[in-house]
């Protein structure tokens, strides 16, 4: 490395020397250079980095709106243009996990460099946020500080390096969560192996079939169950929406909906949907629908059994995602959202979701 | 039934004047390739190339990879039923050339999503095919033919290609002789040994591209096709070919099929191969529903076995098709080892899985078929397409084939991803 | 949330599994409520078929993840 790292590192007002509990509720402030354990840090960098800055916050201040918080945090951060930032090590305290881990998300997402933390596996911040930074894994103590300190420099020197990683078919600038010891980020990739897969099947069905002991590659998950809501008592005043995740969008798909791995939904005007649509799902023949949404989204009978009476009214918003591929956690997600604006409107009373 | 498969290493590729292979060279007329070609009417004209690893040579619009193949004791049965005469494939020695194969363009399709292939940069490193001679071809499409109809005709014309080739190495001595011998009637009913079958999942209509199946069958599609006891050399020895496109899955991947190779290679060792059932994925629940029950009957009661492989085809859908014969399967005391191909590259393991039947507790990945990667590569030529031939990205955004970097998904480009069961991929958490 | 919600799919197995408490199994991957084989007309009524079928599921109390069809229950 031909110039030093320039680094900023984020810590606690116990870490940084301010104080203990009773200093928790201090504000932001900035000391020059390593601190507390940023002098292991510094040591286990030696000349291939500088920490320039620490910036330390109290715990219950940072706690009091960790987003607010985090993006007055970022601004100090940034102010020192580092090539990579270092959050805790944490270890087991749960508001500074979170402080941590919002921090890194911020300086991540805004400055596109490398975000290490180091956090007990059970505390929030590790849950919240190893998605958005590389956080290894701790003992709930801070007796194994400069192991861990060891384990971040390691792993934060690899993610500078820009190395690609050559087990992946991507290969991205992504180290194996187990070689590098940090909790792994929710992400699924392909990755080279020995073996063949027709070669894993039939040995690991051998095993199976001797009663030998083998291990699948996949658990499947146990999904919890809803307790369904009481039967709709008064259909012919009942206002009913529809909903689909079949990919029907208004023409032009302004809300960029994707053909897989989709992540958003829209809310559409029927009428002015059926004079322009288009759909955007790439797991099913699209053609009978494009023909003839009402095969996707039954609008024509449910205009009809309004008319009759048979209902009472039916929701002049459509609400529409696309589910080709998407992860069933996301799924959720939409699904929350879709049901926390169904109960913003209040007049809706059951809905009807078409899937294909 | 006994199958021989005599395999030509094949260093080079150059054209000649007379195809033949001497000495590892195999030496390609092209003229009286084309002429081959030509000769179905649906076909105005067709581009041929020899393809070299280390080219900067982008192929597009690719529809399907071939390995060069032709039976030696027979006539006219070629790929049976595609562009040979109805019959049986799987018995008698057939010929095949190793380290080349035919790649197959349609660079008049309007299909959007599109086999590439690069042979040099971080395609040709990923994929096998990248490593291999080519001989490209790339038809293009005569007056008022039919979209599928022509569709039809490119096929034809790689398999024909294919077989021309094989059958131009004749004289050239074999590196190699493989025996696939199984004779189903008279396994051995009294060896300890399990006996295992392949439940080969060969299709889905999902994709149907004006809603009509690919003919992947002895010629005809498989749309409805009921769960169907086959010889696994009937798979291997051109019964099955790829689908009019690449998903993860080509002819040369079906004429090399992973499970039924490696189910041969321990057989009489340590399992006695049972046989392949072979059923597709179905788009109405009560197709699904009757499919399964009769694919794991077939899989118990008529070919006797006490385990099976359940094999994936491209595609969210058909786990369930697969889960439920899986299900059955059980239920019927046939222990499984079955795919599933996690589709998003967020989320756990668990998260991608679309069945959750407790008896189904040895499950394979067999790869993160959509995955995305960057391709940053420049190619100098481009074969059936240009520069601004489309290249398919489920965002809706505009890529092209010069573009200096393309978001690409794995299943797109042939021999990465295979289903089945040739690549050393496994997906992992990360 | 509270909101009765009765989904028509044509894999019913993989709502089963999420939990989804009304489920009515739809007819085709590609047309859920319709059926291109058949005449508009046709096509309308059937599409009628299931949506009240749907409406008479959404008016009925269930225990827990419950498929009907459109044959019987």
């Amino acid at each position: 490395m031909a110039e030093k790292l320039r680094i900023v590192h984020y810590l606690n007002q116990f870490f940084g020397q301010v104080g203990g509990e009773e200093k928790a509720s201090t504000g932001f402030l900035v000391k020059e250079g390593p601190v507390g354990p940023g002098l292991a840090l510094q040591k286990e960098l030696g000349d291939r980095g500088q920490v320039v800055a620490t910036v330390i916050c109290g715990d219950d201040t940072f706690a009091l709106s960790p987003a607010k918080n985090a993006e007055e945090g970022l601004k100090l951060v940034a102010s020192h243009r580092p090539d990579l930032f270092f959050a805790g090590p944490a270890f087991a305290a749960g508001r500074y996990s979170i402080a941590c881990g919002a921090m890194c998300k911020a300086v991540g997402a805004e400055l596109g460099i490398p975000v290490v933390s180091g956090m007990f596996e059970e505390v929030p911040g590790m849950e919240l946020y190893r998605k958005y930074a590389f956080i290894c894994k701790t003992g709930n103590t801070a007796r194994s500080m400069p192991a861990v300190i060891r384990d971040m420099v390691r792993l934060a020197m690899r993610l500078v390096s820009g190395e690609k990683e050559m087990r992946l078919l991507t290969r991205e600038n992504l180290p194996r969560p187990d070689e590098y010891n940090y909790f792994s980020r929710n992400l699924l990739r392909n990755e080279y192996c020995e073996k063949t897969i027709a070669e894993r099947t039939v040995e690991k069905l051998l095993a199976k079939l001797r009663g030998e002991p083998f291990e699948s590659e996949v658990v499947p998950p146990r999904f919890e169950k809803v307790p369904p809501p009481p039967a709709v008592r008064d259909l012919e005043g009942a206002e009913i929406a529809l909903i689909s995740d079949g990919g029907l969008v208004p023409k032009g798909n302004p809300d960029r909906l994707a053909r897989r791995s989709n992540l958003r939904w829209g809310a559409y005007d029927i009428e002015a949907l059926r004079r322009e649509y288009e759909v955007t799902h790439a797991g099913y023949f699209n053609d009978y629908v494009l023909e003839r949404p009402d095969r996707l989204v039954p609008f024509d009978v449910m205009c009809e059994l309004a008319e009759e009476g048979k209902i009472g009214k039916l929701h002049p918003t459509f609400f529409s995602t696309s589910g080709c591929t998407t992860v069933s956690k996301r799924c959720g997600e939409m699904g929350d959202e879709i049901g926390a604006e169904i109960k913003k409107r209040e007049t809706i009373r059951a809905a009807i979701l078409t899937s294909t | 039934m006994k199958l021989e498969i005599e395999s030509i290493d094949i260093k080079e590729i150059q054209s000649g004047s007379k195809t033949h292979a001497q000495e590892g060279v195999l030496y390609v007329n092209l003229k009286e390739l084309e002429e081959l070609i030509l000769k179905d009417a649906r076909i105005k004209s067709v581009d041929i190339h020899l393809v070299y690893p280390g080219q900067k040579v982008r192929v597009l619009n690719l529809m399907d990879v071939i390995q060069p193949r032709c039976k030696v004791d027979k006539v006219d049965a070629d790929f049976p039923g595609f562009i040979g005469k109805m019959q049986i494939a799987g018995s008698g020695r057939t010929r095949s050339l190793q380290n080349v194969a035919v790649l197959v363009s349609n660079p008049c399709t309007n299909r959007k999503e599109n086999g590439v292939l690069d042979m040099d940069g971080p395609i040709a490193e990923m994929s096998p095919y990248g490593k291999m001679n080519h001989i490209s071809i790339a038809p293009y499409v005569a007056a008022g033919v039919e979209e599928r109809d022509f569709e039809n005709a490119v096929k034809a014309a790689g398999l024909k290609t294919a077989v021309y080739l094989a059958r131009g190495a004749d004289q050239h001595p074999a590196s190699k002789v493989e025996v696939y011998d199984l004779d189903i009637p008279n396994l051995d009913r009294k060896s300890n040994l399990p006996r295992v079958a392949c439940y080969y999942q060969l299709y889905s209509p999902q994709f149907d591209h004006l809603a009509i199946s690919d003919p992947c069958f002895y010629g005809t599609d498989v749309h409805h096709l009921m769960p169907t006891v086959v010889h696994p050399n009937e798979v291997l020895d051109g019964g099955v070919v790829g689908w009019l496109a690449i998903k993860a899955l080509d002819t040369y991947s079906i004429q090399n099929h992973g499970v039924i190779k490696e189910l041969y290679r321990h057989h009489g060792k340590d399992l006695i191969f049972a046989g392949v059932v072979c059923a597709v994925a179905n788009m109405e629940p009560a197709a699904r529903v009757r499919s399964a029950c009769m694919a794991a009957n077939l899989v118990k009661n008529v070919l006797g076995a006490e385990g099976v492989i359940l094999v994936k085809i491209t595609g969210g859908m058909p786990h369930i098709d697969l889960s439920m014969a899986g299900e059955e399967c059980e239920k019927l005391g046939v222990k499984t080892a079955i795919f599933t191909q996690p589709l998003t590259p967020v989320g756990t393991l668990s998260d991608t899985i679309l069945f959750n039947a407790e008896s189904l507790n040895l499950i394979i990945t067999s790869s993160a078929t959509f995955e995305r990667t960057k391709i940053s590569w420049k190619a100098e030529k481009f074969i059936g397409g240009t520069a601004e031939t489309r290249v398919f990205c489920p965002d809706p955004i505009d890529q092209f084939a010069g573009d200096p970097v393309i978001d690409i998904e794995e299943y797109l480009l042939p021999g990465v991803l295979d289903c089945t069961g040739n690549s050393r991929v496994i997906v992992k958490e990360y | 949330m509270g909101i009765p919600v009765v989904q028509i799919t044509p894999i019913p197995n993989i709502a089963l599994m999420l939990g989804v408490n009304r489920i009515v199994q739809g007819r085709a991957v590609p047309n859920p409520v319709g059926d291109p084989s058949l005449t508009p007309e046709k096509e309308k009524e059937l599409r009628r078929k299931y949506i009240l079928r749907a409406l008479e599921l959404l008016q009925t109390d269930v225990e827990g993840p419950t498929v009907v069809t459109l044959e019987k229950d």
